[in-house]
């Protein structure tokens, strides 16, 4: 459009225009003024100005007109005066179509209220300019975003005549400026997501702007963290050295700088991290800012030292075992063998192949099929012998674990071949040792089996045949006795009741040894007996019994596997030991009691409240002929205990008695239960 | 004379005492082994009762037993076994063979003079018989 510029009431107008526009962040004041007392502009042939020369103000009026800024002159009822092309051609309308138009019409509906009251201060003489950014819609109805300048034309005496917007569309420069503050929040979010310390290093300012996680992993804040001193400062003594050398070469190479050191936390502390930085350099290659993450990375050097620690143990372990550790990849064949090989087996580091054939040729043939058994897969565990780098035969006891396959490496077999040769001798003496010693025990055995026999025949035939010869004795004095027994004077006729009686007595002691021979020579007819039952027989029958006051507690027990007769005088024998016992009791107390144990034995118990015994001759309770009372104090042969325990013992039981003086005993049997005889 | 006892012994002194227990007007004839045994036995007409010890040099009583029982003419004859053995084994094997008693020798006079006196009364005298076979059964 060539029309020349007019002012809203048709007169020429004059602006000038010092210097270029305001811009972003200036606040350089800027007017275009025009004489107060112009007439109207009413187009470049009626404009004149004292001020500009005529041919001059056309162009001033083409510069407007034509220049690439869209312009236009806004009069005080807010209608464009004038527009410029670049106006035209922002909005699709022509300068007369926008002549009619309202202002307020063009921009978004969203932004109307957009500079508002800035432009009110504008005019008002209170502002010199505007800039805001806001919506405007085209004449095709699209929209767009521009950057609005306003400046007031004013008078002379300072009255605004017009008010002149420069717009600028800044889609795409708004999109790209929302598109860099995305990337940075999404940067800086994944600079704390990845707990990282940023930081951005100015070598010849030595300003360091610090970002990221620094409070969480050092403790402190960025604004609290320095430049270079801080840094290494920071730095644990003992990594400064080549901290500081790794930062020097980085700086020398202009290249990348990857340290591990530690750091102090603020609450003093140490953590271990890793520091990758790269030197941004300029057009002449120096060093300009260093750029660079600091990691936590404690956790992995922790994991890192004690793996070492445990390699280092396991090579300790592998060292002083006495035999050899080895592991055998199974995917490539390669069997690896701990210096035992050389310590215990006498091959020299590298003598013997990384390949299980070349520990199998050391195997003694016979032997090798339970190597075979070695095998990944079979057995883990196998005893066999090897041949010593000196021809020697050691044993081994070689055991194996299989380890599967895990992260990327193949099954390995992993064991340990310990020397056991000593073991084995000792262990094959100690075998030959143990069979030697059951020899001897078993011929120790049969001498005392047979010994017991010959004593046992020796008892029998000494108890037989002294009774003869005792029968004789007696008999002859008996004979004697009546024969000449009213011609012997006292004294003589007591001598002969002496031999009497005493061969007599004589005569009943070798009895009761017969009696307890006869006992280990019966054979046993175990059956399921009643004790409570037989013992209330006994009691029945025993004579002793009879005249005495005795209150009787017999009560049921569980049925015990023995021989009825030999259990008879068991029970006969403690009964009637009772009897005898309780004697002085006015009313005696005998009982018989029973249960049954948890291995399936029964316990019978017969007490009583008699004389009782001293515990300390509890050991000659069970002997032949023994006797803890005086013999003129209870009658007996001292025999009736003995033969209890022979029988009992013949039962495969035990029997005991606990007593105290003046307050009872009491017998305890223990007898296999009657469910272990068939 | 009275009725005759053959008591069998190769103890002498034994055999005195058994003499003197049965009393002293009764004829005991006393021979030392088995086989002198089976021979009087065979040549002489049959006591009234025989006492016969086991064990014995030669022919023992057991051995005698036997004979006894398996000849014909003897049938009838009481034969108690007198014995200083107690053992199960003899008491059985005795009586078994077919011994009218088993009397085992007690240590005391008065007790062999008691037994044998039973005997006397049961074999030789002939009375209380009944009684007698009850005791000794």
């Amino acid at each position: 459009m060539e029309a020349p510029a007019r002012c809203g009431d048709g007169r020429a107008a004059t602006a000038s225009l010092d210097g270029d526009g305001p811009r972003c962040g200036q606040s350089a004041a800027m007017s275009t003024r025009l004489p107060a007392r112009d007439p109207p502009l009413r187009g470049p042939s009626a404009v004149a100005s004292p001020a500009v020369p005529e041919p001059l103000l056309g162009t001033l009026e083409r510069v407007f007109r034509h220049g690439p800024i869209a312009m236009a002159l806004i009069d005080p009822a807010l209608r464009i005066a004038y527009a410029n092309r670049a106006y035209e051609q922002l909005f699709g309308w022509s300068l007369d179509e926008l002549r009619s138009q309202a202002l307020l019409d063009r921009t978004h509906p969203e932004d109307r209220h957009v500079g508002v009251a800035e432009v009110r201060e504008l005019r008002a003489g209170t502002r010199d300019f505007v800039d805001v950014e806001k919506r405007y819609l085209r004449r095709d109805g699209s929209t767009f975003w521009a950057r609005v300048m306003i400046f007031a034309v004013r008078a002379e005496d300072g009255r605004c005549l017009y008010t002149m917007p420069t717009i600028r569309d800044i889609t795409a420069e708004r999109a790209a400026r929302e598109s860099a503050r995305d990337w940075r929040q999404r940067y800086e979010t994944a600079i704390l997501a990845s707990r990282q310390v940023l930081y951005d290093w100015d070598p010849c300012s030595d300003q360091t702007v610090w970002a990221g996680a620094c409070e969480q992993i050092l403790g402190y804040r960025p604004e609290e963290m320095g430049g270079l001193e801080f840094w290494i400062g920071s730095v644990h003594p003992e990594d400064q050295a080549a901290t500081r050398a790794a930062l020097e070469q980085a700086i020398a190479e202009c290249g990348a700088l990857r340290a591990q050191y530690r750091f102090r936390h603020r609450d003093g502390r140490w953590i271990w991290v890793e520091d990758n930085a790269y030197f941004i350099v300029d057009a002449c290659g120096a060093p300009r800012r260093l750029i660079g993450f600091l990691e936590d990375v404690s956790a992995r050097v922790d994991a890192e030292r004690q793996r070492r620690r445990r390699e280092e143990l396991f090579r300790l372990a592998a060292d002083v075992v006495n035999g050899v550790v080895y592991e055998w990849d199974l995917g490539t064949g390669h069997v690896w063998r701990s210096s035992g090989i050389t310590r215990v087996f006498g091959y020299a580091p590298g003598e013997l192949a990384d390949t299980p054939d070349a520990w199998r040729a050391l195997v003694h043939p016979d032997d090798l099929p339970r190597v075979d058994l070695l095998e990944p897969g079979a057995s883990t565990d196998a005893e066999y012998r090897v041949r010593h780098r000196d021809g020697r035969w050691l044993w081994v006891w070689d055991r194996a674990s299989q380890l599967c396959a895990e992260g990327g490496r193949a099954p390995r077999l992993v064991g340990a071949a310990v020397d056991v040769t000593e073991q084995r001798r000792a262990t094959v003496e100690a075998q030959q040792l143990a069979v030697e010693l059951e020899a001897r025990v078993a011929a120790r055995t049969a001498e005392l089996v047979g010994a017991n026999e010959e004593l046992e025949a020796f008892t029998y035939s000494v108890s037989h045949d002294l009774r003869a010869p005792l029968r004789h004795v007696a008999g002859f004095a008996e004979l004697l006795r009546r024969r000449a027994g009213e011609s012997l004077d006292a004294e003589s006729r007591r001598y002969v009741d002496v031999i009497v009686e005493s061969s007599a007595r004589m005569g009943a002691l070798l009895d009761q040894l017969l009696e307890l021979s006869r006992l280990n020579r019966a054979r046993l007819r175990l059956e399921r007996v009643d004790a409570a039952a037989l013992a209330c027989e006994i009691v029945a029958e025993d004579p002793a019994a009879s005249g005495r006051r005795v209150a009787w507690r017999i009560e049921p027990v569980p049925p015990v596997a023995a021989d009825p007769q030999l259990l008879r005088i068991v029970l006969a024998n403690l009964l009637g030991n009772a009897l005898k016992f309780t004697a002085r009791r006015e009313v005696a107390h005998i009982a018989l009691r029973g249960r049954r144990l948890d291995d399936g034995c029964v316990e019978l118990e017969v007490s009583d409240d008699g004389v009782g015994f001293d515990m300390q001759h509890a050991d000659r309770l069970f002997g032949v002929f023994e006797r803890l009372h005086p013999a003129g104090e209870f009658e007996g042969w001292g025999v009736g205990l003995a033969s209890v325990r022979r029988i009992v013992l013949r039962h495969g039981g035990t029997v005991t008695g606990r007593g105290a003086p003046g307050r009872g005993a009491t017998f305890t049997l223990v007898l296999p239960g009657a469910a272990e005889c068939a | 004379m009275k009725r005759a006892v053959l008591l069998v012994d190769d103890d002498p002194l034994e055999a005195e005492l058994v003499r003197a227990a049965l009393g002293g007007d009764l004829e005991v004839e006393l021979v030392r082994d088995g086989d002198a045994a089976l021979a009087r036995l065979r040549d002489a007409p049959p006591p009234r009762l025989v006492l016969l010890d086991l064990k014995m040099g030669g022919a023992n009583g057991f051995d005698v037993l036997a004979r006894v029982r398996t000849d014909a003419a003897l049938a009838g004859l009481p034969v108690v076994v007198l014995s200083s053995s107690c053992q199960p084994g003899d008491v059985e094997r005795a009586l078994a063979l077919g011994a009218d008693a088993y009397l085992v020798k007690p240590m005391r006079f008065e007790e062999l003079a008691e037994s044998l006196g039973r005997m006397r009364r049961t074999w030789v005298d002939g009375r209380d018989a009944r009684a007698a076979r009850r005791d000794f059964a």
